[in-house]
């Protein structure tokens, strides 16, 4: 697969739109430095890729004077004369749009798909497909001018190991390798949930056989619990409960319902029981109870004690308020008494012939007798006396007494006549509402009825607790039975259960068999991928050899060798030179060789990749200013070796002397009518971009010129 | 330091001969041979005019090599014009079976690193112990082509596991159904598990 045209606009250095004719064997770009000559390079890997490595940090591709906004490149290819493939890659800084003309069109996701499939299917089965793709063009077909020694001096030998796998191929065995462990620790974890599953099935299989153990081995027959069922049933039926159960199926359910309905009628009954023998009481207290007082008597009698009492209060009220009017008149009486005889007693002692207080005189003897009668305490009026005496109270009050003693007495009888009547009532209508319930008339000879009917209730209550007790003992009969058949069921249980933990035990093993597997084959291809690598290095090792050979750019270190070596369980590669004469070899080129010799070393390495590679992206190869740090007989020895890979790839070639320009301009001429070298000169960079003429060399067509003169 | 004996002058004539003939160079018949130098022979292919001088002593390569070169230099000029690329594409290469002394290093590196008028290859006796040796001397004159693999372009890495890994213990069959299913980016340890039991 070669490179025919280029187009670019608005890409980095290429602001506006320029086309660049790559079909040739070989293509120089020549001019200054600053000039665009690295952009188109960057162009070209950027179409195949989408990438540009040395700006992975800053992906924007995009040129600050880009007259759309965006970055477009069309990069047209063509194997031998098979169709052209046209990759025209878009950015606008944010998404890439991809189209990919192949006889077909692609486009986007497919189109990079497409891409990748025609130009290196092995990237296709790696994680990141871009990336290996990037790396293999960045390590076989690109060399960038300021990463020409990164392969001999800047990376680790790790890396470098990892880099040449990637490159031989021997990276999808790595990738094989990681899928195979990725897939082994999905794998684990899977037959890790199955491993759980069987032990869940192996408990289910131990609580089974722990459930049968406690199940009955044995049962009564069906046929004889059917028979004690239907006996049941009729006398249930007899018994009035028949209508109750609903079905005559042999269950459970409907035994657990007729016994239910067996004690529930038993309470019924037992409950009617109880109220015919209390009504059979109430009636025969009837019969005992005392006649009805009469009331109306007796309430007459009371109410004559309580005038009686009443008329006697009043009396005895009225006989002491006249006690008491007869003491007060007693008292005035003897109050006047006594003054008077004070008086009389002063007056008998200041009284004369005439009276001292008027002198007027008066009838002394009269008066002297006056008031000695009054000086003597002698009243000249009679002692109030009462009409009623003390003694006559005190009678008065006796007869009160017992009149109030009467009437609590009257009282209490009125009030136990009342309850009497009360109670009598009580009883009737408890007697006419327990007939009524149990539908009986009170009539004379109700007891006899009552007493026949408590007979056929007792006979009815012992009949439905025969029932009930045969219903517990059949339903004895059917859980056994049912636990029998429970127990045939734990039975299939157990032996299916065991079956499929035969069946997994069985899947377990053919598991762990197969991860077993897989740790041994990544053992190996662990082992291998060091294997493979120094296989594939022997056989590209002739070829570095003789490519080194080509440029020879040391006097005594004139052997090249890419050696690989695992330490620390992890593969190494470095450049190993040696001076065959003496067999002094070192490992570390960069610190014998000068800085010309290891860059002259350096493309070797990287021409003998791009040669040697079983495969390869695309058959150029693209060399960005490789000529600088050489000094003259390292670069004449590059440039010969340039001339003579040019017969195998496309050379893509930049340099910023124009010496160097016409060197190799010489050098890589063509020398058949067929071939074709082409120069870009690359001059007097704007915003829009460079100036870009485009020059044919013409063929050397004399071949043989001495030859041909001397013939 | 080998113990081998270098080529002699004619084997290392013949040797160089023989590869240069092989690679396309023609050999160009030195007209006026008198004035040629002796053990002089001059090829040509479409790119370049080669000479190469064989000498016996270092001793000798280190005096003549002058001569030799305006020798190749005046058969340039007489046949080419200044203009044309060929007459920038001139060739000496320097041969001697002898052992430069141990001082005379550097004058050989001096030699090989002189870049006027032709590009100089120079090897002696200790390098010219095999045939083989002659050739890797010329390489930086001959096409590139036989060291080159040609790989089956549908071949790949993974198809040397199967063998590769029957070599540790892994059965070839598992190792081609998980080679298979890698390429056909299905599960791997299904492919093994699935395996019909032998």
């Amino acid at each position: 697969m070669k490179l025919v045209s280029l187009e670019v606009g608005g890409f980095r250095a290429f602001a506006g739109k320029h086309s660049f004719d790559l079909d040739g064997q070989a293509i120089l770009l020549v001019g200054d430095n600053g000039t665009g000559k690295t952009s188109l390079f960057d162009a070209i890997y950027w179409a195949l890729c989408g990438r540009v490595p040395r700006f992975d940090g800053d992906p924007n591709v995009i040129s600050r004077w880009s007259e759309t906004g965006e970055a477009t490149v069309t990069l047209t290819l063509r194997r031998d004369s098979q169709q052209p493939l046209v990759i025209t890659r878009t950015t606008d800084g944010r998404a890439q749009r991809v189209r990919f003309s192949a006889g077909e069109d692609y486009r986007d996701g497919s189109a990079n798909d497409q891409i990748l499939r025609t130009l290196w299917e092995d990237a296709t089965l790696t994680e990141d497909p871009s990336r290996t793709f990037s790396v293999a063009l960045e390590r076989a077909v690109y060399l960038q001018q300021d990463r020409v020694r990164d392969f001999v001096e800047a990376v680790s030998d790790q890396d470098r190991f990892l880099a040449m796998s990637e490159l031989l191929g021997v990276g999808r065995v790595a990738e094989l390798q990681m899928q195979l462990e990725r897939g082994r620790s999905a794998w684990t974890r899977a037959t890790n949930v199955t491993t759980g599953d069987r032990d869940e099935l192996a408990g289910r299989l131990s609580n089974a056989q722990a459930r049968l153990a406690t199940l009955p081995t044995e049962a009564p027959k069906i046929a004889a619990v059917r028979v004690e069922w239907d006996a049941l049933l009729s006398r249930a039926t007899r018994s009035g409960l028949g209508a109750f159960i609903g079905s005559n199926e042999l269950s459970a359910t409907t035994i657990d319902r007729l016994s239910r309905q067996a004690d529930a009628q038993l309470g019924i009954e037992t409950r009617r029981l109880d109220s015919l023998k209390q009504l059979s009481a109430d009636l025969q207290a009837v019969t005992s109870l005392s006649p009805v007082p009469d009331i109306d008597l007796i309430r007459s009698a009371a109410d004559a004690a309580d005038s009686d009492v009443k008329r006697l209060q009043a009396a005895v009220t009225d006989a002491q308020r006249q006690l008491r009017e007869v003491r007060r008149l007693k008292l005035e009486s003897a109050t006047q008494r006594e003054e008077l005889q004070t008086l009389a007693q002063l007056a008998l002692r200041h009284l004369g012939e005439r009276c001292p207080v008027c002198g007027q005189s008066y009838d002394h003897d009269l008066t002297m007798h006056r008031l000695t009668q009054l000086a003597s305490g002698v009243s000249s009026t009679p002692e109030p006396e009462p009409e009623v005496t003390s003694q006559a109270i005190v009678e008065l009050g006796n007869q009160l007494t017992t009149a109030e003693t009467a009437r609590v007495t009257r009282a209490a009888e009125l009030i136990a006549a009342e309850a009497a009547i009360r109670d009598d009532a009580s009883v009737r209508e408890r007697i006419r509402q327990r007939a009524a319930e149990l539908n009986v008339q009170p009539s004379d000879n109700a007891e006899q009825g009552i007493a026949l009917l408590i007979n056929q209730i007792q006979d009815q209550i012992e009949s439905l607790r025969q029932i009930r007790s045969a219903t517990e003992a059949l339903a004895v009969s059917v859980a056994s039975i049912s636990e029998e058949a429970r127990r045939r069921e734990v039975l299939s249980d157990i032996d299916q259960t065991q079956r499929r933990l035969t069946d997994v035990d069985r899947e377990l093993q053919r598991r762990r068999k197969t991860g077993e597997t897989a740790s041994r084959m990544i053992d190996a291809l662990r082992e291998s991928t060091s294997d493979l690598v120094a296989r594939q290095l022997e056989e590209l090792d002739p070829l570095v050899q003789r490519v080194y050979g080509r440029i020879d750019p040391h006097p005594v270190f004139k052997s090249l060798r890419l050696l690989s070596w695992m330490r620390g369980g992890r593969g190494r590669l470095s450049a190993e030179v040696a001076d065959l004469v003496t067999e002094v070899r070192s490992a570390n080129p960069a610190v014998i060789l000068s800085s010309s010799q290891t860059n002259a070393l350096a493309v070797a390495v990287f021409l003998s990749l791009n040669l040697g590679l079983p495969m390869r992206p695309i058959d150029a190869v693209l060399l960005d200013d490789p000529l600088q740090s050489l000094d003259d007989v390292n670069l004449l020895g590059l440039i010969d070796l340039l001339r003579r890979t040019m017969q195998r790839r496309q050379l893509v070639i930049s340099t910023h002397d124009e010496r160097f320009g016409q060197l190799l301009a010489r050098k890589l001429r063509p020398v058949d009518r067929g071939q074709r070298t082409v120069i870009h000169r690359f001059f007097d960079w704007g915003r829009r971009g460079p100036n870009v003429t485009m020059t044919s060399i013409p063929p050397d067509v004399q071949r043989f010129r001495l030859v041909d003169q001397t013939a | 330091m080998s113990a081998s004996v270098p080529l002699t002058v004619t084997e290392l004539l013949a040797g160089s001969s023989n590869v240069l003939e092989s690679a396309g160079y023609r050999a160009v018949p030195l007209t006026g041979s008198a004035f040629a130098p002796a053990n002089f022979r001059l090829f040509e292919d479409p790119y370049a005019i080669v000479g190469v001088a064989v000498f016996d002593t270092f001793s000798e390569l280190r005096q003549a090599w002058p001569e030799v070169q305006g020798y190749l230099v005046d058969i340039m000029s007489a046949a080419l014009k200044q203009t044309d690329a060929k007459a920038w594409d001139g060739y000496l290469v320097l041969l001697s079976p002898g052992i430069p002394e141990r001082d005379a290093e550097g004058e050989v590196d001096a030699i090989r690193s002189d870049t006027v008028r032709v590009r100089k290859l120079l090897a002696t006796g200790a390098e010219l112990v095999a045939s083989a040796e002659v050739e890797r001397v010329l390489l930086p004159l001959l096409p590139i082509g036989p060291e080159l693999r040609i790989a089956d372009p549908g071949s790949s890495v993974l198809d040397l596991l199967p063998e590769l890994l029957f070599e540790k213990g892994i059965e070839r069959a598992s190792t081609t159904a998980v080679l298979k299913a890698f390429r056909e980016q299905r599960p791997l340890l299904e492919e093994i598990h699935n395996m019909p039991v032998e």
